[in-house]
């Protein structure tokens, strides 16, 4: 069967052990506002423009039949309301300034893209991480990929927001090596305010996940004045405290660098301006946060 | 004795730091020690007239004993290391090149011409390369210069001919000149004991020191690191750069283990002597030359580690001088110590990328495929930059030929001419529309590639015949045992090996443009041959769009791209099947490298346009890998392209640039991550691997407030500067190759 990705990033290195290679799919029931990869949002096709490498040649005027290229003035505007996503400009871009995500892929040729750095993986110990958007909205697809490299012995990892159905987690759990999941807040209503939805079914995946024993890494995106206050937080590792199969809880600073992509994509970025916490920051939480649970870590730290 | 020797008394090297940084930027000489620079002069100039018909070795002896003799010197009384003389404005190595002048201009003028019209229309640069030497330096520490000569005076007496006679009578005069100026030094250090109270304990020390290495081998670690020292000032003095320092380890790690056994010294001392030592070098170059090396791991033989407690102390201060020269040359191979790859991955992640790391099991059966005997291949040191010789044994001259890959491309597109010079320097293999498939092509790139290879070998053959008349050397050859063995100087072939290094540079522009003429002109028929030429001489003025469809949308060299990879690993068979094996002036062979130094720079303003979409004069690809920008696919993508070379192939060397935004290698996973990386490469066959740890905006800032950066390192080729110290269109280069990381 196939699937719709965004994007294959090999070398990869903070989404899980050792040197991966990172899946990236479509698609999210979550609309986080500090999102950075807001591409990956629904599960369509998605036309990106980056201004700084368009060079004006007019080419993808010439090949959009729904109007939606602007030449103004010298300077080329894109008006996404009119895109369809259908890529014909980006088949004419020569300069990378037009891109459309969203391919649509084999599980068997993503699986042999996916095994490109298997040496590296060996080396590393390292492996696959399916991630998105997110990646269990397709779980039927990348469960076959992940059938194919399990046969190879290949470590696999599932980043996932935990916010689907158990059903999906269950048809990847028997080809999961490591669940890499999200528990952004404890609190549901404050949970809904700043991703869309409540946290009742991440909470009750979580428990799941405990309850089988799943092997699962929990990360926790550091969101100034929303979570990123010790009380806060300390709820979380509570939470994770009692759950019993957590190897390790990353707290991860938050970081405006998906800004710029909003914009490339035609959408508003909803984030108001913050200052990203410093590491002095992120080491004192770490500190604190080891009273309550004791695998707290920071993105680059060995579990 | 006190055993704290060296930390005991007087300023320490924090104290002195700046003050000696500026020793060779303004020397200052003592004039009543010796004579003045102008009648300095005017005595080589009555030597070289009185001593015209004397054979060159023997009058290159007495100028080289003369100037010893008679300079004035300098000792530092803060410095625990002596050496300074005025070198009368580096008169021999003048000598040299006014040498070199005259035979291209009398007895060799085709091989002049035919590296003047290299030069001109970059397809090569090319020059008789009497450096990228390493002196034989544990023969040397063994022996000790009354050893050497010694040896020299009992071959004299029994050698019967002329020649040996010739070449053991210059090597005593030059060693007793050694011996004798030594001595002045160590006078010198008694009075300065006497004229600084306060340094006192330093000076007596110094001339002690001096007085053991002139009258025995040294017997201590500190006798050791000076006797290197002035045999690097007096090799240098007499003509041609010191390339290699040889291994740290094997050098002087008996010496340090032997002094610690014995009370000699401390660990703390041994810090102490070492950061004054390193300090000379690094006063050499302030920070924008291209350094000297030691190495350090290897094997001593195929069982011995080249490790000791010396490397972990020496690897430590490396890391907190934190300076751009000496460099290093990290030789990792599979018994390599943990503890001893973390300390490097340390030095790396901490900004002092200023090594290149090397495969030591490739490199060993690399030297050993191009003739190195099983026994002498341990013995291998990195000279320059990369380039594998076997020390005390073997004159590699690595650098006589700088080769651009591109320029054959240039010559089978427009018919054996120049496009950017119109010289008709190419074979005619044929206009554009002659072509009709591109195997057709291809073999008229080979049939170019061959003729430049040729000619330069020729011009480069010719030279190398007259290299005893241009620079005899026989203060550095009596440090060769082979040449002491057989009485011949390192000009007249007196090593075991003999070899000349021939560098490929830009394997990724001539690949990438292959591929794009294969690609866009025979399959897709986008532009006939003819069309693609006209583009290229018109520098692609307006047809920025096809540029981009070149640059972009063609397959590049670099990305695990399977069709890419397969042509450079074709390219690269072309050029080391034309320069392995083929005979040199010197009883040796030719060995190729690939890389390209900052002449990437130079051979690429004389380069055209060209297929890959790269436009006239731009610089050409640094190393093996991608060129500049293209590695789009990410590091292991690369790594992946370029093991698919075969570097016993390449046995003169070559090196993989890798650029590493700070966040990939961040905290403990991160130096995981680095040595990783390092032995995936190694493990599938790669051969030399370099990094850049920077992040573009850093650049930035530092392109606009240099200030603040003076300290930044990148590393430029086989050595790091200070990235301030670079010219714009290199620090662009820096930012250009740094932006897309992630």
């Amino acid at each position: 069967m196939t699937g719709l990705l965004s994007d294959i990033k090999r070398m990869s290195v903070h989404d899980g052990p050792g040197i991966r290679t990172t899946m990236f799919l479509m698609g999210c029931p979550l609309r986080c506002l500090w999102c950075h990869n807001p591409e990956n949002l629904e599960i369509k096709k998605v036309l990106s423009f980056t201004p700084k490498l368009c060079v004006g040649c007019g080419a993808c005027l010439k090949a959009c039949s729904h109007g939606a290229h602007i030449m103004a003035a010298g300077t080329h505007r894109v008006d996404f309301s009119r895109c369809v996503s259908c890529g014909d400009c980006v088949s004419e871009c020569y300069t990378g300034a037009l891109r459309l995500f969203g391919t649509v892929m084999e599980a068997s040729s993503a699986a042999e893209k996916l095994l490109e750095d298997r040496k590296f993986y060996e080396t590393s110990g390292g492996g696959v991480t399916f991630s998105g958007g997110e990646p269990l909205l397709q779980a039927s697809f990348i469960k076959e990929v992940m059938e194919r490299l399990k046969r190879e012995g290949i470590h696999t990892a599932v980043d996932t927001c935990a916010d689907v159905p158990w059903e999906a987690f269950m048809q990847v759990i028997p080809f999961t090596d490591l669940f890499l999941c999200d528990v952004k807040h404890i609190d549901s209503e404050r949970h809904r305010e700043m991703t869309g939805r409540g946290n009742e079914r991440i909470l009750k995946n979580m428990r799941r996940l405990a309850d089988i024993g799943a092997v699962v890494e929990v990360r926790t995106p550091v969101i100034p004045g929303f979570n990123d206050d010790l009380s806060v937080l300390s709820e979380i590792g509570g939470f994770l405290s009692g759950l019993g199969n957590i190897t390790a809880w990353r707290i991860l600073p938050y970081h405006s660098m998906g800004k710029a992509k909003y914009e490339s994509i035609g959408m508003p970025y909803m984030m108001p301006e913050l200052e990203a916490p410093d590491s002095k920051h992120m080491e004192a939480l770490k500190k604190e946060l080891r009273n309550v649970f004791d695998r707290v870590m920071l993105s680059s730290d060995l579990s | 004795m006190d055993k704290r020797s060296f930390t005991a008394s007087g300023p320490v090297f924090a104290e002195v730091k700046d003050h000696l940084f500026t020793q060779y930027s303004e020397p200052h000489y003592d004039d009543s020690t010796g004579i003045s620079r102008e009648e300095l002069i005017k005595g080589v100039d009555r030597i070289l007239e009185e001593k015209k018909d004397t054979p060159p070795i023997k009058r290159k002896a007495e100028l080289f004993s003369y100037v010893l003799m008679n300079s004035r010197i300098d000792v530092d009384p803060t410095d625990w290391f002596a050496d300074h003389f005025d070198r009368a404005g580096d008169i021999l190595y003048k000598l040299h090149e006014r040498r070199r002048a005259e035979a291209g201009d009398t007895v060799i003028p085709g091989a002049k011409a035919i590296i003047e019209l290299g030069r001109e229309t970059g397809s090569f640069f090319a020059e008789l390369d009497l450096g990228h030497v390493s002196p034989g330096w544990r023969f040397l520490l063994e022996k000790g210069i009354p050893g050497i000569m010694d040896m020299a005076q009992k071959k004299l007496k029994d050698c019967a001919d002329e020649r040996s006679a010739l070449f053991y009578q210059s090597v005593i005069t030059v060693y007793e000149a050694a011996a004798l100026f030594i001595k002045r030094l160590e006078e010198q250090a008694k009075r300065m004991a006497e004229k600084y109270p306060e340094h006192q304990d330093r000076m007596k020390k110094l001339s002690d020191c001096l007085y053991s290495i002139r009258t025995g081998p040294p017997g201590t670690f500190y006798e050791a690191l000076q006797l290197s020292y002035i045999f690097h000032q007096l090799i240098e003095f007499e003509g041609e750069l010191v390339r290699s320092m040889g291994s740290f380890e094997w050098n002087f790690g008996r010496f340090y283990e032997k002094d610690l056994a014995e009370g000699r010294i401390t660990r703390e001392d041994a810090r102490e002597l070492i950061s004054f030592f390193w300090m000379k070098f690094f006063a050499n170059t302030r920070g924008s030359g291209n350094g000297k090396n030691f190495y350090f791991g290897g094997m001593k033989d195929s069982s011995t580690i080249n490790i000791g407690p010396l490397s972990y102390l020496a690897l430590e201060l490396f890391y907190d001088l934190n300076q751009p020269d000496p460099k290093l040359s990290v030789k990792l191979g599979k018994d390599t110590p943990e503890e001893f790859r973390r300390l490097i991955a340390r030095c790396l992640k901490g900004g002092r990328t200023n090594m290149v790391l090397i495969n030591d099991d490739e490199t060993l059966s690399a030297v050993r495929k191009r003739g190195v005997s099983f026994e002498d291949s341990f013995e291998y040191l990195l000279i320059g930059c990369y380039e594998p010789a076997i020390e005390g044994k073997e004159t590699a001259c690595n650098m006589c030929v700088k080769f651009n890959l591109a320029k054959p491309l240039e010559l089978a597109l427009f018919n054996g001419t120049d496009p950017l010079t119109g010289k008709a320097t190419g074979i005619r293999t044929g206009t554009p529309d002659s072509f009709d498939t591109f195997e057709d092509f291809y073999h008229a790139y080979e049939v170019q590639l061959d003729h430049q290879l040729s000619l330069v070998q020729k011009a480069i053959t010719d030279y190398e015949s007259f290299w005893d008349v241009i620079n005899p050397e026989p203060f550095i050859s009596a440090t060769f045992a082979p040449c002491l063995e057989k009485g011949r100087d390192i000009s007249e072939y007196g090593p075991k090996y003999n070899n000349t290094g021939s560098m490929g540079g830009g394997l990724a522009n001539a690949a990438d443009s292959l591929i794009s003429i294969k690609k866009a002109v025979f399959e897709e028929k986008r532009y006939t041959l003819e069309e693609l030429c006209r583009m290229l001489k018109d520098d692609f003025a307006g047809q920025e769009r096809e540029r981009l469809y070149l640059k972009n949308m063609m397959p590049k060299w670099g990305n695990d791209d399977f069709e890419a990879d397969a042509m450079a690993v074709r390219v690269a068979e072309s050029y080391t099947s034309r320069v392995n094996g083929r005979k040199n002036g010197r009883g040796g062979i030719f060995t190729a490298s690939m890389f390209t130094l900052d002449h990437c720079f130079e051979l690429g303003h004389r380069t055209g346009a060209l297929p890959d979409g790269r436009e006239k004069g731009h610089y050409l690809a640094k190393g093996i890998g991608a060129m500049t920008g293209m590695d789009k696919g990410g590091v292991t993508a690369q790594i992946e392209s370029v093991v698919k070379l075969d570097f016993t192939d390449i046995p003169n060397g070559s090196v993989l640039d890798i650029y590493l935004h700070p966040s990939a290698v961040d905290g403990e996973k991160g130096t995981d991550t680095l040595l990783q990386l390092i032995d995936t490469y190694f493990g599938s066959g790669g051969y030399g691997i370099q990094f850049n740890i920077l992040n573009a905006d850093d650049l930035r800032e530092a392109q606009i407030h240099p200030e603040e950066y003076r300290t930044l390192q990148v590393r430029v080729c086989g050595w790091n500067v200070y990235f301030v110290t670079l010219n714009p269109e290199q620090q662009n280069h820096f930012i250009e190759t740094t932006m897309q990381l992630v």
